[in-house]
């Protein structure tokens, strides 16, 4: 059995893609020929998973749904529940906490039969500085160890 | 021990289609394997299910100009291969319905021999229980 990545409680088992954006911004002073620049703030960290979800795996939709927070009801139900990390990704590239899904696709295509494409992009959005050091250092040992698994 | 001296048919509608030399149905279903960030091979999808047939018969009598006119006039029709004598075949019939044809060679002419007429096309409806017996 593949391990699954892990977006919340949700197992996607048939991710294509993954694909982790990050960094500092640098903004250049001004001026003529200026040769300084200010590191300012590291960049959003943003995260974008294609899927796919065969068969009876259609039915996660609902739950990722929910995670996304895509209606005022879900809203209210399940932001209490990530108010303290947000939403986990647990993957091969990184543990990442305090995410949040910004944008989803479901496709559902007369070529793949019984069979939704996931387009899923999700954000950074810092909570409390404990969970982002937790976090980081989660994310330190496996990206360590990821050379080996 | 089976001795094949069964004779098919094949039947257009209610005309049966004489003197055949062949026909070829086809299943096609298409799948394609799913490979994960994790893992190869984790599941598999499935594209959309196609059947074909071709057809080769002598342009002898009305039944390549039958068929000619049925591919002019973009009409469906269902052919059935079935049985005319003996038991040895594994199937009692194939029946693909709402077939449509997509070319016609009504009449390739050579020097020697009848003339051979060729038809390619799609079939619609299959796969029901009841069409392959």
């Amino acid at each position: 059995m593949a391990l699954p990545v892990f977006v919340g409680v949700v197992p996607l088992t048939k991710v294509t893609s993954f694909v982790l954006t990050e960094g500092y911004k640098v903004v250049p002073i001004a001026g003529a020929q200026s040769s300084f620049a200010q590191l300012t703030t590291p960049t959003t960290k943003t995260i974008d998973i294609e899927a796919l979800l065969v068969d009876g795996e259609r039915s996660l939709r609902p739950l990722l749904e929910a995670l996304a927070l895509t209606n005022r009801f879900l809203a209210a139900a399940t932001s209490p529940l990530t108010a303290l990390a947000g939403i986990p990704v647990v993957a091969r590239l990184g543990v990442h906490l305090d995410m949040q899904i910004t944008n989803m696709v479901f496709t559902q295509d007369n070529q793949l039969r019984d069979t939704f494409k996931l387009k899923l992009q999700l954000q950074h959005v810092p909570r409390s500085p404990e969970v982002g050091a937790f976090g980081a250092g989660a994310d330190l040992a496996l990206g360590a160890a990821g050379g080996f698994i | 021990m089976s001795d094949w001296n069964t004779r098919l048919v094949v039947t257009v509608g209610t005309t049966v289609i004489t003197p055949i030399d062949s026909f070829t149905p086809q299943f096609a279903m298409q799948r394609t394997v799913i490979h994960s960030i994790e893992a190869d091979n984790v599941g598999v999808v499935s594209q959309p299910r196609t059947a074909t047939f071709q057809m080769s018969l002598k342009a002898i009598g009305p039944s390549a100009a039958t068929l000619t006119q049925l591919a002019l006039s973009r009409t469906k029709f269902n052919i059935q291969l079935g049985v005319q004598s003996g038991n040895d075949w594994s199937f009692k019939k194939l029946l693909f319905r709402d077939c449509l044809i997509t070319q016609a060679n009504p009449s390739n002419t050579t020097p020697d021999g009848a003339p051979v007429a060729s038809f390619n096309g799609v079939i619609l409806g299959f796969g029901e229980t009841s069409d392959v017996e």
